[in-house]
């Protein structure tokens, strides 16, 4: 069992701190689900906190890692699972943010005295010579006979789907919303979005119209 | 959209269009130091008071030429709001993402005992939000009128942002000394540790008008002044008013964006009078 990967481009650092800090905040748990094309990041039902959403996440290895080897638990098998905390992946991926000279994130799969992933962040210095920054966060390897409790989720039949328009004026209603109230009502049909909120002293409705509204099939 | 939704004005107490939220958004921010707004409405606009205790009053006013449309169906019109949640439905869409966007807004009232409507359009998105509108309770009159007034000095705020943001946080009382003669305008502030003082003379470039008649010391308690520091924040000039009981009332005035002016008022009772 082999992992290493190392990114170099500052967008994909970035995209991929971004990704990392998403999912720290969805899941205390989570699995790495490492294959020689894509990596994923999985947190179920059962690994997730209670009443948060579960996550199914992809990424292409290509897209982010400039290398990119891995050796999985055997040739059939040619894939690694890990199950590790998020936020200790998260954290000294964020210590890099206050630096947009980073040289270069790598990632392994090492074993110091227990299994761990090894973060090693090159940082430039003012001196010709580099600093290098090293973490370690301890996982554990998820056994063969537990994968098949990571599916990937089937998408059930959806009665709607809306293609949200502007995100970002999504997220700030949202945001206004979730001060004023714990809940919040969505529906969609006929093109219009609807966000709504109700209080004892407001009610509060966001409509966006000319929604692109789909079924599962991706038909518009 | 909003011309359709509510288009018969009759039937309502007060119907008010704006083109541009943001002039009325920060204004009422500055004085949302509690959670509840009392508002009167008149020809001349919209008055929004909030109080604390019976120590501090603020008066915020939207002229109603602020307003691109302002209609009242009676002489004057009174309710009272949660004011946390009004300005929460007014920043509905965020700050403005896109330079060049702007949030509409238009409130309807239909009169006592029923919700402030409020409809807020931006970027073809719309909002409609229904606030519960409150019995207004009785507004303190602190009978602040010309004639009892000693000392009035109009200076420009950035004077006094910095000599309030110099003062020591933990500071409890502050006195404002008045006086025809130096040093004129001495600002004291008083903690168990510290005292410190900023004295500005008359001629100081930052005042544009001194008028004291009489020497006068007063003292206030910090925490009834520091609500009003959003409001100086935002403010370019600020006129200080002192009467014989020792009432004090700061005047700010605020320019928004679009180049209105509008005024809020605060009054702070006096602590001790020497």
């Amino acid at each position: 069992m082999k992992f290493r990967a190392k990114m170099i481009e500052l967008l994909c650092i970035r995209q991929f701190t971004n990704i990392v800090t998403t999912i720290a905040k969805i899941a205390k748990m989570c699995t790495l689900r490492i294959t020689p094309e894509k990596i994923y990041f999985i947190a179920l039902d059962e690994k997730a906190i209670r009443g948060m959403p579960t996550l199914w996440c992809v990424l292409k290895q290509a897209h982010f890692f400039n290398e990119y080897n891995m050796v999985g638990v055997s040739e059939t098998h040619n894939e690694i699972y890990l199950s590790f905390s998020p936020d200790m992946l998260a954290k000294p991926l964020n210590s890099l943010k206050p630096s947009p000279a980073t040289k270069s994130v790598k990632i392994k799969l090492t074993n110091k005295q227990s299994p761990c992933l090894t973060i090693e962040i090159e940082l430039p210095s003012s001196l010709s010579l580099t600093r290098q920054c090293v973490h370690d966060i301890p996982v554990s390897v998820i056994p063969r006979r537990e994968w098949a409790t990571y599916p990937e989720p089937e998408y059930q039949h959806f009665d709607i789907g809306a293609r949200l328009p502007n995100l970002k004026l999504v997220k700030n209603v949202v945001e206004r919303m979730k001060t004023m109230s714990p809940n919040i009502d969505i529906s969609a049909g006929n093109g219009t979005f609807t966000l709504t909120i109700e209080t004892d002293t407001v009610s509060v409705s966001t409509h966006f119209k000319g929604v692109l509204m789909e079924n599962i099939e991706g038909k518009l | 959209m909003l011309n359709r939704r509510y288009d018969t004005q009759d039937g309502y107490a007060l119907v008010a269009k704006m083109d541009n939220v943001k002039n009325i958004s920060l204004l009422m921010k500055s004085i949302n130091f509690k959670e509840t707004a009392t508002c009167f409405g008149t020809e001349n606009g919209l008055k929004v008071t909030v109080e604390d205790g019976k120590s501090i009053q603020a008066n915020a006013f939207i002229q109603s030429d602020m307003f691109q449309e302002f209609s009242l169906s009676e002489d004057t019109v009174t309710f009272q709001i949660n004011l946390t949640v009004f300005v929460e439905c007014l920043n509905i869409f965020g700050p403005a993402h896109n330079p060049g966007t702007t949030t509409a807004l238009k409130m309807c009232y239909e009169g006592y005992g029923h919700p402030l409507k409020i409809l807020l359009e931006e970027g073809g998105v719309i909002t409609d939000c229904s606030l519960k509108t409150q019995e207004p309770n009785e507004i303190m009159d602190f009978g602040f009128t010309n004639s009892n007034i000693l000392n009035k000095i109009i200076l420009r705020s950035e004077c006094l942002k910095e000599v309030f943001s110099e003062i020591d946080a933990s500071s409890d009382t502050i006195e404002l000394f008045l006086s025809p003669d130096p040093p004129y305008f001495r600002i004291t502030s008083i903690s168990l540790t510290v005292e410190s003082q900023v004295e500005i003379p008359k001629d100081s470039e930052m005042i544009e008008s001194f008028q004291c008649t009489t020497v006068a010391i007063s003292r206030y308690k910090y925490s009834h002044i520091k609500p009003s520091l959003k409001a100086l924040a935002l403010s370019t000039k600020v006129s200080i008013r002192t009467d014989d009981r020792g009432l004090l009332c700061f005047q700010y005035m605020i320019k928004t964006d679009d180049g209105y002016t509008c005024f809020v008022e605060y009054y702070v009772s006096i602590l001790l009078y020497q």
